[in-house]
């Protein structure tokens, strides 16, 4: 359905006092605008709608693991049909890659940002990088210019949750993409191992315990 | 905010494409990571929790995708549209 469809019929809600209904629309719209955007960016899936049919579920759901999903599976859309235009939340991404690498692109700092706001926040886009650009920079990146594990004053906020370095599926609906913090130890402060082959669908837990770090 | 309050405030209004495709670039669907000189990084739910504020613990959503009778239900329902109203809007998807 079309975004701007779902805001009359939250401005129809509330001039008729329906709150749920129109707290409904109002969430939906805030999802389809950010974590579940598709290509069009005008529209939302019908689908979502299933979040908040019960409010009192909404809460209860891994919105981190749906936004992921969603993410994973725009990427690899991208990756196969060899397109340039990104699907998902591009906020998320960018936010990731400033977050990450200091010096790719040409990121800003919010002079006005506080740890108790998401950590997006705290940059923001500088004038657009060349592609060329970028990619020699990416090309010549070192382990030193790396912040691997960017968090540690924003612990307070979002502790660490173990269940993060969950090895498996992640599901949203019939998607279903695989997390493997097993290939990417560095960001958790461990030193890198090989990892098992993505192919052998995995049961259990990932080889990461103390004798790595 | 039902956990969904940290994308009230999250949004950049202005993305740089030319860093984005870069990444995309690098992108490996089979292992779900950027493959660097480096080696690979990726975008764990430990970055979403920190980056967007929402919450990891949780149900994962298994709902099976609906047919077009059941969507124009659930808009009538959930939404208090009009039956015209709802075939109307979900006639293209």
């Amino acid at each position: 359905m079309h975004l701007s469809w779902l805001r009359d019929v939250y401005e129809d809600a509330c001039s008729r006092k329906q709150w749920t209904v129109a707290a409904r629309a109002y969430l939906l719209h805030l999802v389809g605008c950010t974590i579940f955007i598709d290509k069009s960016a005008t529209s939302v899936s019908v689908f979502y709608l299933g979040y908040f049919v019960d409010l009192r579920l909404t809460e209860g759901y891994s919105w981190a693991g749906a936004a992921l999903t969603h993410m994973y599976e725009q990427l690899g859309d991208c990756s196969y049909a060899n397109t340039k235009q990104l699907a998902g939340y591009a906020t998320l991404l960018q936010g990731w890659i400033y977050e990450h690498f200091s010096s790719i692109g040409m990121r800003r700092m919010q002079p006005l940002y506080f740890e108790d706001q998401p950590r997006c926040r705290m940059y923001d886009a500088g004038k657009g990088t060349l592609i060329v650009v970028v990619r020699s920079q990416l090309d010549t990146l070192t382990p030193a210019s790396i912040w691997f594990c960017p968090y540690d004053e924003h612990r307070e906020e979002r502790p660490f949750e173990y269940i993060s370095l969950f090895s498996g599926y992640l599901r949203l609906g019939n998607w279903t993409q695989l997390h493997m913090p097993e290939r990417v130890l560095h960001q958790y402060g461990y030193t890198q191992i090989i990892p098992r082959n993505p192919s052998v669908l995995r049961h259990g837990d990932p080889d990461i315990d103390e004798k790595n770090r | 905010m039902c956990g969904l309050g940290g994308l009230l405030q999250a949004s950049y209004e202005v993305l740089d494409r030319g860093v984005l495709c870069d990444f995309i670039e690098r992108w490996h669907a089979e292992t779900n990571s950027f493959h660097l000189p480096i080696g690979e990084m990726t975008i764990t739910l430990d970055d979403v929790s920190n980056l967007l504020h929402l919450p990891i613990v949780g149900q994962f959503y298994t709902h099976e995708t609906l047919d077009a009778d059941s969507m124009i239900d659930l808009l009538v329902q959930a939404l208090c549209v009009d039956r015209g109203n709802a075939f109307e809007e979900t006639r293209y998807y």
